[in-house]
């Protein structure tokens, strides 16, 4: 299994569109060049699978929807006007379709959300035994305590955490105002630290 | 100066860097002196920086939606919103203010300046549906609006002042 490194292909704070290899890109994916769709891919499959992980939780359906997205990013790609910036438009199909998958599990009562321990992590600090455990350890209660918040605030943690997404990009991706987001995030790190402290 | 709760509530804020420079300063004023913010901010960065290195290894997804991926020409762009963007854009508060704000001039707008409106005093309105007979009565295309008060004290005999019927119709019935 290799991991992809992903060079972000804009720094943060510049224009939405100002990145002109990225819309090149989606041009040409427009024009059903495949070449142009696997770019796209590599740079997005590990933000696309590392978002839908951290919102459900298992290997097995992050993995599905990040296909999922992709395979209708193909078909449906027509349908990026260029007036935002790419990522935030992918983030945002892929939080929906996440939502869908959640929301599909529920009605066929399969266990919500899994924490599958033994799921291999991108290595940070690896100095020390001690200090792996001690990480594992930490990942553990994080990831337990994800698991039992709400589905937005998971949602909007993930994304503003873990992406570093603005205010305005988060607003764009959940479809709410940035005093909205404001507030949201603040109530979902309150919710979170309330159940790592339990 | 603002009280915990309130900077408890600009914590989140604060972090992401997101305050002015004088709300920034009351936040690190307050926190220098209060336990429990400072701990709440401690608590928040540390999750932020575990939730940052929640990254796990990727499988090989693009290798495997690339030998899925169909031949297809060129898609359709679309250069009107979908449905979806439509839709997000219309619900959004800054769009249903707006189109309250505008529906309430336009209904105020409407009351106020309503030409039709007849004129609440009676003389007024009598006055009103006069000159008006006056100044459009085809057998007087001679006189013109400019010359109203001229004509208003000679007035012409041989026009029928109907006066009373269109201030009949003025006040509906």
């Amino acid at each position: 299994m290799e991991h992809v490194s992903i060079a972000p292909l804009y720094s943060r704070g510049a224009d939405r569109l100002s990145n002109p290899i990225e819309r090149e890109l989606v041009r040409r994916c427009q024009d059903g060049d495949k070449q142009a769709m696997d770019a796209l891919m590599r740079q997005y499959q590990h933000w696309v699978y590392n978002i839908a992980f951290g919102m459900l939780g298992n290997p097995e359906d992050a993995s599905d929807v990040a296909q999922d997205v992709f395979l209708w990013l193909w078909e449906n790609i027509g349908q990026f006007q260029f007036r935002s910036r790419f990522s935030t438009w992918l983030y945002r199909i892929v939080t929906n379709r996440c939502l869908n998958v959640k929301d599909r599990n529920k009605r066929h009562h399969t266990e919500p959300m899994e924490i599958l321990d033994s799921q291999p992590w991108v290595p940070v600090d690896t100095a020390s035994p001690e200090s792996a455990v001690l990480l594992a350890e930490q990942r553990e209660i994080l990831q337990r305590a994800l698991a039992k918040l709400k589905e937005d605030y998971r949602r909007i943690l993930i994304l503003r955490e873990m992406r570093n997404l603005s205010y305005d990009e988060l607003s764009e991706v959940l479809g709410c105002s940035v005093g909205r987001v404001k507030s949201r995030l603040y109530e979902a790190r309150k919710a979170l630290r309330k159940l790592i402290l339990t | 100066m603002m009280n915990h709760r309130r900077i408890q509530n600009q914590l989140s804020a604060y972090l992401d860097s997101e305050l002015n420079p004088e709300e920034r300063a009351v936040v690190e004023a307050h926190l220098s002196i209060c336990d429990a913010c400072a701990q709440m901010m401690g608590d928040f960065q540390q999750n932020r920086q575990w939730i940052a290195a929640l990254e796990h290894e990727v499988p090989p997804i693009a290798d495997r939606v690339l030998a899925q991926l169909p031949d297809r020409g060129p898609v359709r762009r679309q250069f009107f919103p979908s449905f979806d963007e439509l839709r997000r854009w219309v619900f959004r508060p800054s769009t249903g203010a707006a189109a309250a704000a505008v529906t309430v001039c336009l209904i105020v707008a409407f009351i106020y300046f309503n030409p039709t409106r007849p004129p609440e005093d009676a003389l007024d309105l009598y006055l009103t549906v006069h000159t008006e007979h006056v100044a459009y009565n085809p057998l007087r295309s001679n006189v013109t609006a400019d010359s109203l008060g001229e004509d208003m004290k000679t007035p012409d005999t041989t026009a029928e002042d109907n006066t009373d019927f269109l201030l009949e119709v003025h006040l509906g019935d």
